[in-house]
């Protein structure tokens, strides 16, 4: 499972450096492109991965797929580790 | 849509780097935190303490999974793009108008990542899965390119 988290991990990176050299992608760069000169070429790239995002969710979440568990705030994991401070940190804080 | 013109549009990386990132949480839901799929700051966080980890024997705090998996997609973003910039003869080395300033941008962005628990990125895929705290994070965010995009406007 560790071997698999790692090479899928490694391919998204690679896919998303690849693909975003590409298109030249930038979040940040949707939104001051939006404001500086109206231009929405890179802004439609953000909304797009997150309208999919949205979409995806719902369906796997619906499907039962994934579980909707939302990660911990700041405040949840400072909590958490203030109890146990040299116990391992808990596995959702990323 | 020819497929030279498909790879260049940005609303194809979003839709497919969507997918992969979704697909990656339904395979692995168990291993891994929620929207986990891609991030800059916290996988290059992961990954660092696990290299400390294994060449120093310094114990620096790790995820759970972290510490048996390693995070490679920071390595990965430089290769893919290392890739496709040379692939289209597109790489050349650039020299930054300020590297002072560059480094402490890095250095906030690392920071105040750390502090919200996500990368930019990695804020808009929480937002995709419906975390409530990443809409205050994203708030900000876009918040903080609006007053810097307009006094770059003002500076011209």
């Amino acid at each position: 499972m560790a071997l698999g988290v790692s090479v899928a991990l490694l391919f998204i990176g690679v896919a998303a450096g690849f693909l975003g050299q590409k298109s030249r992608m930038c979040f940040i760069g949707g939104f001051r492109d939006f404001l500086l000169v109206r231009d929405t070429a890179l802004l439609r790239g953000l909304l797009s991965f997150l309208a999919t995002t949205w979409i995806l969710v719902f369906i796997l979440g619906r499907a039962g797929v994934i579980v909707p568990r939302y990660p911990s705030t700041i405040v949840q994991v400072v909590r958490s580790h203030a109890g146990d401070p040299q116990g391992p940190l808990p596995d959702d804080i990323c | 849509m020819e497929r030279a013109k498909l790879l260049r549009s940005p609303v194809f990386f979003g839709a497919a780097l969507a997918v992969l990132v979704v697909g990656f949480q339904a395979v692995f839901r168990d291993a891994v935190p929620l929207a986990y799929g891609i991030c800059t700051v916290c996988h290059a966080r992961d990954l660092l303490s696990r290299i400390v980890n294994l060449a120093a024997r310094f114990p620096m705090d790790t995820p759970a999974f972290a510490a048996r998996a390693i995070v490679l997609t920071p390595l990965g973003l430089v290769a893919g793009s290392l890739l496709a910039a040379r692939g289209s003869g597109e790489f050349a080395w650039a020299r930054p108008s300020s590297p002072v300033l560059m480094l402490a941008g890095g250095l906030v962005v690392s920071a105040s990542g750390l502090l919200v628990m996500s990368c930019p990125t990695r804020l808009i895929l929480r937002l995709g899965f419906g975390d409530p705290f990443a809409l205050f994070a994203a708030a900000g965010l876009f918040a903080g390119i609006a007053v810097v995009t307009l006094v770059m406007k003002r500076m011209r």
